[in-house]
This record gives structure tokens, sequence and C-alpha cells, in this order.
């Protein structure tokens, strides 16, 4: 970890953007492992899971927070740029013309933007999913407990929607492996260690990093948004 | 003469072969109408003990003793119900079933057990609610390794 923190490295993700994002990394393989593998684990009624996922919204919404007020690279208004921008940077890097960014690049963000639209409506669709032998639920199903059409879609969503997740965090490993490997732009190493080398970078030369206070702030409210949310409207958090 | 007997011989193994993989076809399909039969009557069972488990509905210990006599009774009869010839057809059972038949059906036992012990073990909502993601537990285990989703 010190090891890269040389003179000529410079800061690229704050310490709560990274404990985000490998929190979330654990959260995912936990939820697939914890519905799999739940009568081996000795746990049908899925608790394991269910936590999990709450666990996951708060990730999420804490990670939606932070985007506002974190460090200089987290800020959606730091990485979210036109599409076309985006489609443009692809074009240069295919081309052999590799534009380096220290946060995230103009396509990479809007991976990042999908990965968390996805992995929250997952969640939220877990919300109100029924196991498919009835023995568990979400805490809001039974909002919709005698409908039984919408409880069938919502099963079937859930249990598809598994698989969208695997396939962006496929594509967006992929990248991420061939950015380390083939580009020598050592993206893998920067979200462990928070560290890049100093370069002529596009977007910024260095980051500045988001208050811990408020990242506590910030995880807390998140914690209050979810749990509390799903109280008001009418849920019961088995 | 002898081309009549060769005709007829020729119809005669037509329509043998004919009956014979009607019979077949028809066998086949009664395993899964009867293996499905019983299940289906696993799912209602499994309804309202799941909705008293998640506070949807009050502790019923009749209800709870039906549901566990529907699994005792089903449960042994199952692992007939998967003859090897009956892995094709209007069915969700997957061909691994065959490949660790033992594994398979030693669920279906223990489902019985489980069923059986419950009986015994649940008296109150205390007991339910320790005892009875024991027997559920079986359904899922089964469904997610052997069953098409
Ligand atoms: C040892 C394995 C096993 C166990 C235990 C088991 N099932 Fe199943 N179940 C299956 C298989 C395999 C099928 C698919 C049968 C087919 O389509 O031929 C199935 C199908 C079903 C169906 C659909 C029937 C239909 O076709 O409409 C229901 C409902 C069901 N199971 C409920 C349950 C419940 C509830 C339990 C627990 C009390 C349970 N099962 C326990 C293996 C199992
Ligand atoms: C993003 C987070 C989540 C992921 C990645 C996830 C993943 C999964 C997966 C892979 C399954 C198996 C589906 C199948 O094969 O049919 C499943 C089932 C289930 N999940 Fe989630 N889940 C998440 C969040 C939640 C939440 C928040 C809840 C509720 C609190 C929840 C409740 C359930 C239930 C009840 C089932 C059983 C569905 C069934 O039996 O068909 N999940 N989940």
């Amino acid at each position: 970890m010190h090891g890269s923190q040389t003179p000529h490295s410079v800061r690229a993700w704050d310490l709560p953007t990274r404990l985000f994002h490998w929190a979330l990394v654990f959260c995912i393989v936990s939820a697939w492992v914890s519905f799999e593998y739940a009568g081996q684990l000795g746990d049908p009624t899925l608790r394991w899971h269910r936590w999990n996922g709450y666990a996951i919204l708060v990730l999420l919404v804490f990670r939606i927070l932070w985007g506002f007020v974190g460090g200089s690279t987290s800020r959606f208004a730091a990485f979210i740029r036109w599409p076309w921008v985006a489609l443009g940077y692809l074009k240069d890097t295919l081309a052999g013309r590799h534009r380096a960014y220290l946060g995230h690049n103009p396509a990479g963000s809007w991976m990042i933007v999908a990965l968390i639209v996805v992995v929250m409506g997952q969640a939220i669709l877990g919300l109100f999913t029924l196991e498919h032998n009835e023995v568990t639920a979400g805490p809001l199903q039974r909002l919709i407990l005698d409908d039984e059409a919408t409880t069938k879609l919502v099963q079937t969503l859930h249990g598809r929607g598994f698989y969208i997740i695997l396939g962006l965090a496929a594509l967006h490993v992929l990248a991420n492996l061939l950015y380390q490997h083939l580009a020598k732009d050592k993206l893998i190493t920067a979200m462990v260690t928070g560290h890049k080398p100093s370069a002529a970078y596009e977007d910024q030369p260095e980051a500045t990093g988001g208050s811990p206070v408020l990242a506590l702030v910030c995880l807390m409210a998140a914690t209050a948004i979810v749990f509390g949310g799903i109280t008001l409207m009418g849920g019961r958090i088995l | 003469m002898s081309g009549r007997l060769v005709t007829f011989g020729r119809l005669a193994l037509v329509a043998a072969v004919l009956a014979g993989g009607a019979t077949a076809a028809l066998a086949q399909s009664a395993a899964i109408q009867a293996r499905k039969d019983i299940l289906k009557t696993f799912g209602p069972a499994s309804r309202a003990p799941g909705l008293m488990l998640r506070g949807e509905q009050p502790f019923d210990l009749a209800a709870v003793q039906a549901a566990l006599k529907v699994f005792a009774d089903g449960a042994p009869k199952l692992p007939a119900l998967f003859p090897a010839d009956s892995q094709t057809g209007d069915t969700k059972a997957l061909p691994l079933i065959w490949q660790e038949k033992d594994k398979f059906n030693a669920i279906f036992t223990k489902l019985e057990a489980d069923s059986k012990a419950a009986m015994t073990a649940i008296t109150n909502e205390a007991t339910f609610k320790t005892e009875m993601p024991k027997v559920l537990g079986n359904c899922g285990t089964c469904h997610t390794a052997y069953r098409a989703r």
C-alpha cells in the first residue's frame, strides 16, 4: 500500500469510495451464494440474503450521496459526460490513441452509472420478491401479497436480474483488466491503493479526498433512508 | 402365401412398434403427471406456514400439522416417480437428477423425516418458528439444484 505512495504518485480515489467499491463486490458475490446455497448454509429463510440486500441498498444510497459531496473524482459532476463524448473516447482508445484519466474515463463512467442503476433495481425488486416456495419474502412483498401476477413477475425479474448484473460486471472487470495489463493504466491498483502515478491526466491532476466526517454522515443518512423508507412504505423488516 | 405372410409380418411389426412407443410415451407422461400431482399439493400446503413465518397470518397449529402431514405422506412416494425414462417431456426436472439419483432421493427422505420430527416438535408458535424452516428448507435445497428455473 505504501509502496505506491512515492513522491510521484497522486491520490485518485478517497477511502470511502474504495471501501464502498470493495464492499459492494463482496455483497454481490455473497447475494448469490446466500441464495444458491441457502439450504446447505442452514439458512432456509434467506435471512443472510435479505440483510445482505439491505446492506447493498445502504451502500448504493451512500454512493449516490457521496456522488454529490465526496472526493473530487467521486462526484457525478466530475465524471458523467455526454454519451457522444464517451463514444468519441472509445473510438480514440480503440484506434490506439489512449487518453489517460485520473478518475473515471468518459466510457467507464457510463458503466458505473449502469451498474449502480441495475444493482439498485435488483435490490429494490428483492424487497418485493416472494421466495418460490413462499417460505420467505422481502419486506415489501406484503404490499402486493394478493396480486399473483405482479408477484410472479417480480420473482422472475429478480431471478433474471442477477444475470444482467453478472454480464455488466464481467464487462467491467474485463475492461479494467485490459487497462491494467495492456494499456498500462493501473486502474485496479488505483481502486485498491487510492493512488496513481502523476501524469498529464485529461480530467484532474490530483484528486482531493472527501471529508471522513461527511462520509460518516452520508452512511448514517443512507441507513436512515433505506430502513426508514421501507418502514414508511409499510414494510415489515424480518 | 409367403408374400401375404411377409406383409402381415411387416404390419404386425409396425403396429407393435407403434403400440410399444405409445405405451412408453404414456408411461413416461404418467410418471411425470403423477409426481406433479403430488408436488402440486405441496405448493398450497407450504403457503399458509410461509405466511405465518412472515407474520402475515396468525399462527394456527392445526394448519401447520395438516401441511406437515401432506409432506410426510407425499415425500416417500416421490422417488419412484422419477424413472429413467421420464427425463424429457413436459417437465422441469433437470437431467442432474439421474446423474446423482441417490443424493436427490435423500432429500425426499430428509423431507419426510424432518416433517415427521416437526409434527411432534412443533407445539406452539416459538417451536414453529425454529422447526418449520428446517422442513421447508428442503424444498429450496432441492429446487435450486434439480429443478429448471
Ligand atoms: C428432492 C427434490 C424435491 C423436494 C425435496 C421438493 N421438490 Fe418440489 N419439485 C421437484 C422437482 C424435480 C419438480 C419438477 C417436477 C416436474 O416438473 O416434473 C418440483 C416441482 C414442484 C412444484 C410444481 C408442480 C407443478 O408442476 O405444478 C411445486 C409447487 C413444488 N415442487 C413444491 C414443493 C414444496 C412446497 C416442497 C417442500 C415441502 C418441495 N416441492 C420439495 C423436486 C423437489
Ligand atoms: C442487489 C442485490 C441483490 C442481488 C444481487 C440478489 C440476488 C438474488 C439471486 C441471484 C436470487 C436467485 C433467484 C433465482 O435464481 O430465482 C435471489 C433470490 C431472492 N432474493 Fe435477492 N438479491 C438482491 C437483493 C435482495 C433483497 C434486498 C431482498 C429482500 C430483502 C431479496 C430477496 C430475495 C428473495 C426472497 C429471493 C427468493 C426468490 C425465489 O425463490 O425465486 N434479494 N436474489
